[in-house]
């Protein structure tokens, strides 16, 4: 309901815009006191000096003539230049707020003249959304930086009236349009040439002869050099020279070397030439400064032990190996490949140097770095780094590594080089190390799956029925030693016994033996029996506990068969390498869930066990699941794996006689494994070789309910046996219960819950599915464990499910949430889904997930409500609800099914292919006209295609045809022509003169995906769009969760977040790398990706956009944790990690990226910082930097804090009428230092001045606002203004999303979505929700 | 008449490269033509060092004394003249060193809209001196403009208001003015004739979308058609072109991956190249400023060496000074040492504009201006201090009319600046 609600208020509402008049900007009266006293005597009615008149003027500013008087007025104040010295001056403060009212007046007055008044201008798509509709709708990538940069005025790259056509940008079109064309052809027309996968494989040693070379040459340089001094030297020491020798030394004292450069002189002595150098400097430096410099480290590489079989990458020396070069051959295809390269990070390096950095070189020697990468393996366990690489023939061929951090400019490598040396007299130790690099195709669209990976290497797959073995071998334990023991033992016992045992058969000894067995027999024969009784073992095994079959064993190969089943080797003994354990599983039915736990362990010896990993069950015998596990073989190490119920083993024997005692049989079995399989050696290569899937039928609920039901009645029963024998506290342990508190709590555990237990199973359709109620029990959510090694990345979810009838429909909404794997009751939403399909006829509903390295494995279903159960609010939501339409079921799932890790393919809707084949009865022209019409009809994202457009491209297509090109590459232009169409480069939403037309369904999908994808809409929206669903507002909003759930909507995180925080910022200045080294380009990327990671994460999940202004936690990966500080987060990915007490980071503030914003790559700019909190976090703008405001000059010479250089803007009323705001808040942080480091000092050296350091004060006062003592209390206070940051937030999405400036028409549009958001705790998902749903949205 | 035949017949009637490097001596017996004139038009986006660029405002005339920032250019102080007094009066935008620089536009002229710009000085001159050039201008540029402080859109601006994009890096530049097309001639008659069809059929698909459109949308989709007739305009162009092969660039292909300095340095070769074969007479450059500060190992944001005070960062704006002077020096012998068919060189027929709406700081009054060559016919050698609020546009009129157009205003000038005439 609430949804309706939302909609309703919003149709109210919003029909009064329309006619709704604009107010003016307006000067307050009171600076009329100003220009009376410092104004009026020169520019009024008689005088009008510079024919300006100011006693009359309006102020009032609504016309561009009064905007521009006052402008004037502005400008001459800024400058100085009035009133004029002679006459009466202002004190500062009047003048300053003089100043500050009419800038903000000004700016106001502006905005207002220049609000385009609602109306969206049709607008042409910018360089993103342009090669992303490339993308999606031919499967390529092209680049787009040849076309012009999209923007400017401050405006977001989505603004229509910005977005320009020039006939210059229309030929790039054409011409980048022929190229996608060209390429979609080439890769997937052509298909028979495209198949061929591509790899290369490079020993990275190979690279160590030219190094060794390289020494030798210096080594024989060396030798000459040598040679060549002694001989200088032996001709100044011959007597003849000596007074000339004596002289050249003395020309520079201490200068051993200084008389080879002067040899010439000496007479006798040889020329360096004669020892193969140029010349005297020549030899000096191949022979004494590179020997000198280089050489110890040359020699340092050359003698590493492990580069015999890899290669360390290095610093500096071009001799040695700074970067590791490698090439794609000339005749291979662009396409996605896959680099692939084996590397380590020695261990007496600290780990801020396990970074490798990878990337692309021009044949000019130039390199660009691509990605950065953290480097965990070592050298005793390198690991296989995988790195996907779009490569296009027409970019360069050359790829490199080299460590992060080691080259940002020929400078830096020098002088960490020489740190080096400095430090150990070699150079910087090594850090990381190669062992080889490959480069092969990779298969990114479903047609070219498969194929190569089989090739590489060969490998075995085996599986085992597992019932053959196991049933062999309980059976042969039964007859052979318990029933045949028995026989034998009895039959001595029973007789005379003058016979020895032997007697009677074989295997036993003597009489103690014979009782012992007889006795064995008696105790263990049943639960031998009833396994081999059981009909579940014609087909596989159940798992036991402490007798009959406890354990399958999985022998790689099976290299001990067991006596009873000959099993047939594969291979003798298997290579090291990774491969994969299967096995179907179930969980019997009846038995506790808390049993449905397999443990896999790993055995080297007879019995041990080494636990590798638990896996919950949620398969049953009827439907059995199949789980997957990787495992590793070492050259020596365990080749057998044990799968078993989880188990005590210690108190396993207690219980199995316990339970033997009472039945005459052990525990009933509570897993059966149906078969076991394994494979391998897997290639690491393709993620999707591991790829995981599980399909759960999830009745098992209805007896687990059940379970739950049965024991708590018969807890309650002994509670009510206990009470009527008297109550006797004494008679407690008789009932079972440890004491009066025990009992009283099952009486109230029946009381509260049973009657939903009772009721859950009289669901009709409980015993084929479950049902989700609204209670705080077991029955209101599920939970998906995935296993602990599923594999990083992107995957999917599917539920099927419906909603029951007469049920209040704002609650069919289902929430999907992840558990952390440490706190359980730290939840986060992943997404909500409004149900639509009915029980009967249910949906199958996908909901993407991402699996990061330590995160959550556990994920729940459940109806939409909060999170955690302590914020349980909702009146739903207690033990107690009475009302049944809020208390029980709304939604059935009946089954649920994950798979993952997808392979991160963007591009799953394109492989289609523009080519079709011709049918037999069609004329060549009638097929090009179809291939073309069903082309545009795709590029023109629905709209219907003219007739006559394509004609006029058929008729191109035959001038080609008749030309003599082929076929195919007569379609080439007039299917370029196709992406020139203004139906494809603009966004077009006809309408007459009168505004507020509603879209049409196509419209509003196109502006939907554009606005949350930058890109066209995919087949479901456009399928949602063609049918008219789409205009179904509960349809609507569906999509808009499902698109943000979208990788595609990294797009808009990107595109938008990136032009709202004004993040060009960060590469307007390089950072000195030597006062931050840590702060490299990869660090920077690193912290450029927090931004726009954590700002999707908040999206995704639902989180409030104030979470941009303080949060406990934050996004990153290991490289940012490191340079944060924070301990236990390695890897790429980035994930949430929870900050540490008084930590400074969570939040913008703490971000290095919008820190080093603040900066000029050298110190801090507290102007730059303030300003930017005023501008995005505050909402309140400072007008922009006003022309012609005179400079200071007071305070050169002058060594000033920080803080005493910007007290200086307070002087001039010019500067302090912004400055007075603006600096307070940057002092604020001046605890970060320009790259985002926390700081409580800073030194300051003036060059022939002087050197200060001072401690830093992050005190301040606000202007006009309250005080704070530190950096924490001015973001609690900044972090208090959530509402001016919403408003702030909600303006810039505003106009991005509606492509205009966001103008004061908009008023009510930004009050119904700040509103609506609050509502909504400020989720930034409630933004869009909103905002899509509101009439601007939808209308043109 | 058919397309070949016409070619066939038109080719004779093509304005011809005149130059020495290319061409004229294969021509030379056409007839004898007296050299093109050129413009060119160089910003430097931020500014300048206001202390140390300047010449003395007391020292006028041609016995002025070079100021510090300046210096560089000593040998080639008779070549040019240093104009001070002139701006912009609507110019509020304070990092915006190009956007209005060659225009003079008010930004809020327009009710409704937040921003509007005018025709930049550079097209009036290619209206007037492209016809016959393979290009009727060329505008260069940098990445990242807006760090280099030119401000949004372009320096140059079509007649309606609209900007003009160009390469942004030599490679690109180099490709667009000399790469050869080794597609025969007959071939590229038909990939003209092709062309045609491709604007027949898009102009159908506009037309057909234009009944349906209001008012602004309408003025947008404008911008669309008039795109498609200036290619069209072009075709003629290129058809006139066709049996001309494209000049043989004078200069190798630039290396890829340059920036700052040595970026500015090719370009500027690629500026002389383009004007020695007569790709084109009308080029404007928006400088980079932001690599170039980190070519020459200054570590400072652009901007924030704008805002020097005394002290490394005002050295450093002086330095920049300095180093974009010498380019210029470079730039201007380079000029120099081209000679005409007439033996004149080609900066005696070019006029060369050097400057910014940007003063520095802040300032957007006394724009610094520097012009050389002897192609606008003005008075050179020269420091020339206009009356205060001299519009800018004035300096553009003036050059403009030197060049031989015959124009009355351009954006809000109010007369000819006569202390320029020669």
């Amino acid at each position: 309901m609430k949804y309706l609600q939302v909609i309703l208020v919003l149709l109210i509402s919003q029909f009064s815009w329309a006619g709704e008049a604009i107010t003016p900007a307006v000067l307050p009266a009171k600076h009329g006191v100003f220009l009376k006293n410092y104004c009026h005597k020169c520019h009024n009615a008689e005088k009008q000096n510079g024919k300006i008149r100011l006693d009359d003027v309006d102020f009032t500013l609504n016309t561009i003539q009064k905007a521009d008087l006052w402008q004037k007025v502005l400008n001459s104040l800024n400058s100085g230049e009035m009133p004029p010295a002679e006459e009466k001056q202002p004190i500062a403060l009047e003048k300053a707020d003089f100043l500050d009212g009419l800038s903000t007046t000004l700016v106001l007055a502006r905005k207002r003249l220049g609000d385009s008044g609602g109306n969206i201008v049709m607008r042409r798509l910018n360089r993103r959304e342009y090669g992303n509709t490339i993308r999606d709708l031919l499967g390529v990538e092209i680049n787009t930086k040849e076309l012009p940069a999209d923007g400017g005025n401050g405006n977001f790259d989505t603004v229509g009236s910005s977005l320009f056509m020039s006939s210059d940008q229309f030929e790039q079109y054409l011409a980048l349009g022929k190229q996608a064309i060209e390429e979609h052809f080439a890769r997937y027309g052509n298909a028979s040439q495209q198949r061929l996968a591509k790899k290369i494989h490079i020993e990275a040693e190979e690279k160590n002869d030219r190094i060794r070379k390289a020494l030798a040459d210096r080594t024989d340089a060396r030798n000459r050099y040598m040679k060549w001094t002694y001989a200088v030297d032996a001709a100044a020491n011959k007597s003849e020279n000596g007074d000339l020798a004596a002289k050249i030394r003395s020309e520079k004292p201490g200068n051993a070397i200084h008389i080879y450069f002067e040899w010439a002189r000496i007479k006798g002595a040889p020329s360096p030439k004669e020892f193969g150098f140029v010349d005297a400097v020549d030899a000096d430096e191949q022979g004494r400064r590179n020997w000198v410099h280089y050489v110890p480290y040359h020699k340092a590489y050359v003698n590493h032990p492990a580069n015999k079989t890899g290669t360390f990458l290095t610093v500096e020396d071009v001799f040695v190996n700074p970067y590791l070069a490698f090439r794609i051959p000339g005749d291979w295809p662009g396409g996605d490949y896959v680099v692939r390269v084996k590397i380590a990070a020695t261990s007496n390096t600290p780990a801020s140097r396990h970074f490798m950095e990878f990337g692309s070189q021009h044949h000019s020697g130039v390199r660009a770095v691509i990605s950065s990468h953290q480097v965990t393996g070592t050298m005793d366990n390198p690991q296989v780094l995988e790195i996907p690489l779009k490569f296009s023939p027409s970019g360069d061929r050359g790829f490199f590594f080299q460590e992060k951090g080691t080259y940002e400019s020929d400078n830096s490598a020098r002088r960490i080089f020489e740190e080096g040396i400095k430090k150990n007299g070699v150079g910087p130790e090594f850090a990381l190390w190669v062992d080889w690099v490959e480069i092969e195709t990779r298969t990114s669209n479903p047609e070219h799956k498969g194929g190569q990976s089989e090739a590489l290497a060969k490998s075995w797959k085996f599986r085992r029925e597992v019932e053959l073995h196991a049933n062999a071998m309980v059976s042969g334990t039964y007859n052979g030693y318990f029933k045949g023991g028995y026989t034998v033992a009895k039959a001595y016992l029973d007789s005379d016994r003058t016979k020895p045992p032997s007697a009677f058969g074989k295997g036993i000894s003597d009489e103690i033996e014979a009782k012992f067995r007889v006795r064995a027999f008696e105790q263990h024969g049943p639960s031998f029996e009833r396994y081999l009784k059981d009909p579940l073992t014609k087909t596989g095994a159940f798992l036991t506990i402490f007798n009959v079959h406890t354990e399958e064993v999985i022998d790689l190969p099976p290299d001990h068969p067991s006596g009873w089943v000959k099993t047939k080797h594969p291979v003798e003994k298997l290579p090291p390498g990774k491969y994969i354990l299967r096995f179907r599983i179930g969980a019997v039915e009846g038995t506790p869930r808390e049993r449905h736990f397999v443990q896999i362990g790993s055995r080297a010896k007879e019995v041990e066990f080494l636990l590798l990993n638990t896996f919950q069950i949620s398969g049953t015998t009827k439907s059995p699941q199949v789980i997957e596990m990787p495992i590793t073989l070492t050259a020596e190490g365990p080749r057998s794996f044990v799968l078993r119920e989880r188990r005590d083993i210690k108190g396993d024997h207690a219980w199995y006689t316990a339970e033997q005692t009472k039945t005459g049989v052990g525990p009933p079995p509570a897993l059966w494994v149906d078969w076991v399989e394994w494979e391998g050696p897997v290639t690491n290569q393709f993620q999707q070789s591991v790829a995981k899937f599980q399909h759960i039928e999830v009745e098992a609920r209805s007896m687990e309910v059940g379970r739950i039901h049965e024991r708590s009645r018969q807890m309650k029963q002994k509670y009510d046996h206990w009470k009527s024998s008297g109550g006797d506290a004494n008679r407690l342990k008789e009932f079972g219960f440890n004491d009066k508190d025990h009992a009283e709590f099952h009486k109230i555990v029946w009381e509260q819950n049973n009657r939903w237990f009772q009721q859950y199973m009289e669901w009709p359709k409980s015993k084929s599915g479950l049902y989700l109620d609204n209670t705080v029990n077991e029955t209101s959510e599920y939970a998906i464990n995935l296993p602990a090694d599923a594999v990083p990345g992107d995957y999917v979810m599917r539920v099927r499910i419906g909603k029951l009838p007469n049920m209040p429909t704002e609650r069919a909404f289902l929430s999907f949430v992840q558990a952390s794997p440490i706190d359980k009751d730290d939840r986060t939403f992943l997404a909500n889904r409004q149900i639509m399909a009915d029980i009967e006829n249910p949906e199958i509903i996908e909901l993407p997930f991402r699996v990061v390295p330590n995160g959550p494995r556990k994920f729940i279903l459940m109806e939409k409500r909060p999170l955690k159960k302590g914020d349980i609010s909702l009146p739903g939501a207690t033990r107690l609800i009475k009302d049944s339409k809020q208390r029980d079921p709304v939604l059935w799932i009946d089954w649920i099914e994950w798979e993952g890790p997808m392979m991160p393919n963007l591009l799953q809707n394109v492989g289609k292919q523009i080519l079709f084949a011709k049918g037999s009865e069609k004329k060549e022209d009638e097929h090009a006209a179809e291939i073309l019409e069903k082309f545009a009809s795709k590029a023109f994202r629905g709209k219907p295609v003219n007739k006559e457009f394509v004609s006029k491209l058929v008729t191109i297509f035959t001038q080609r045809r008749k030309a003599g090109d082929s076929f195919e590459a007569s379609l080439k232009d007039p299917l370029s022509v196709i992406l020139v169409s203004p139906y494809f480069l603009y966004l077009i939403e006809p309408s007459s003169e009168n505004r507020g037309r509603k879209l049409t369904s196509v419209e509003l999908a196109s502006r939907l995906s554009y606005f949350l994808w930058s890109a066209p809409p995919d087949d479901a929206l456009l399928a949602l769009a063609r049918s008219g669903e789409i205009q179904n507002q509960e349809v609507l909003l569906r999509e808009v969760d499902r698109m943000i759930a979208n990788p595609k909507a990294t797009e808009f995180v990107h595109g938008f977040v990136h032009q709202w925080l004004g993040m060009d910022r960060l590469d307007f200045f390089q950072f000195d790398t030597k006062l931050f080294r840590d702060f490299d380009e990869s660090t920077k990327a690193a912290a450029r990706k927090e931004v726009y990671e954590t700002f999707a994460q908040l999206m995704r999940s639902n989180e409030s956009i104030t979470r941009l202004l303080k949060s406990d936690e934050i996004y990153v990966n290991g490289l940012l944790a490191s340079y944060y500080g924070i301990e236990g987060v390695s890897g790429d990915e980035f994930r949430k990690v929870k900050l540490p007490e008084g930590s400074p980071r969570g939040g913008l503030l703490g971000m290095a990226a919008i820190l080093a914003m603040g900066s000029n790559g050298e110190r801090t700019s507290p102007v730059e910082r303030g300003a930017w909190i005023l501008r995005k976090l505050l909402h309140d703008p400072p007008p922009p930097a006003p022309a012609n405001v005179p400079q200071l000059s007071r305070l050169e010479n002058k060594i000033l804090t920080t803080r005493e250089r910007l007290l200086a803007h307070q002087e001039q009323p010019q500067c302090a009428s912004c400055h007075r705001k603006i600096d307070p808040i940057g002092f604020g942080l001046e605890n970060f230092d320009a790259a985002g480091k926390w700081r409580t000092e800073e030194t300051y050296e003036k060059r022939g001045v002087g050197k200060k350091t001072w401690q830093i004060d992050a005190s301040a006062t606000f202007h006009q606002g309250p005080k704070f003592s530190s950096y924490f209390e001015m973001r609690d206070i900044i972090a208090s203004r959530g509402d001016d940051f919403a408003r702030g937030f909600a303006e810039s999405l505003v106009e991005y999303a509606l492509g205009r400036p966001c103008g004061f028409t908009d008023e009510s549009l930004l009050t119904e979505i700040t509103t609506q958001a609050k509502s909504h705790n400020y989720a930034i998902s409630q933004f869009i929700r909103s905002l899509v749903t509101s009439q601007q949205f939808q209308k043109k | 008449m058919n397309r070949r035949n016409f070619l066939k017949g038109s080719s004779s009637l093509i304005a011809l490269p005149v130059l020495e490097s290319m061409g004229y001596r294969a021509f030379a017996s056409v007839k004898p033509i007296s050299p093109p004139k050129r413009m060119v038009f160089l910003g430097f986006g931020w500014g300048i060092t206001n202390e140390t660029w300047f010449p003395d405002k007391t020292k006028t005339g041609k016995d002025y004394t070079l100021s510090a920032g300046l210096a560089p250019l000593a040998r080639h102080k008779e070549k040019f003249t240093v104009v001070q007094g002139v701006s912009n009066k609507f110019s509020n935008e304070a990092h915006w060193g190009s956007t209005f620089w060659l225009t003079g536009a008010n930004r809020y002229s327009q009710p409704g809209q937040s921003f509007h710009n005018s025709i930049s000085a550079d097209q009036v001159a290619a209206g007037f001196l492209g016809k016959d050039t393979r290009y009727a201008s060329l505008q260069l540029g940098c990445e990242k403009a807006s760090d280099s402080g030119h401000g949004p859109g372009s320096m140059s601006w079509d007649m309606r208001g609209k900007p003009l994009a160009g390469p942004e890096n030599p490679v690109v530049a180099f490709h667009k003015l000399f790469s050869t097309d080794n597609t025969p001639i007959s071939e590229r008659q038909a990939m003209l004739s092709q062309k045609r069809s491709i604007l027949d059929a898009v102009m159908g698909e506009a037309k057909d979308i234009q009944k349906g459109l209001n008012k602004t949308d309408n003025d947008k989709l404008n911008e669309y058609f008039e795109s498609i007739r200036d290619i069209e305009i072009r075709l003629g162009k290129d058809e006139q072109w066709l049996s001309v092969p494209k000049a043989k660039s004078p200069i190798p292909e630039p290396k890829p991956g340059l920036a700052g300095k040595e970026e500015i340095k090719v370009m500027y070769d690629l500026i002389v190249a383009a004007l020695q074969t007569d790709t084109t007479r009308v080029i404007t450059y928006r400088q980079p400023v932001g690599t170039l500060l980190q070519s020459i190992d200054i570590k400072y944001g652009s901007h924030d060496i704008s805002h020097y005070s005394p002290g490394p960062r005002m050295e450093a704006s002086q330095k920049r000074d300095t180093v974009q002077s010498e380019l210029l020096a470079g730039l201007l012998d380079k000029l120099k040492t081209t000679k005409e068919p007439n033996g004149t060189s080609l900066l005696d027929n070019s006029s060369i504009v050097y400057g910014s709406n940007i003063r520095s700081i802040h300032f957007l009054d006394n724009c610094p201006t520097l012009i050389a060559g002897g192609g606008a016919n003005i008075k050179l050698g020269q420091h020339l201090v206009l009356p205060k609020d001299t519009p800018l546009c004035n300096v553009w009129l003036t050059l403009l009319n030197g060049m031989g157009m015959k124009l009355e205003r351009h954006g809000d000038s109010t007369g000819v600046a006569r202390d320029l005439l020669a």
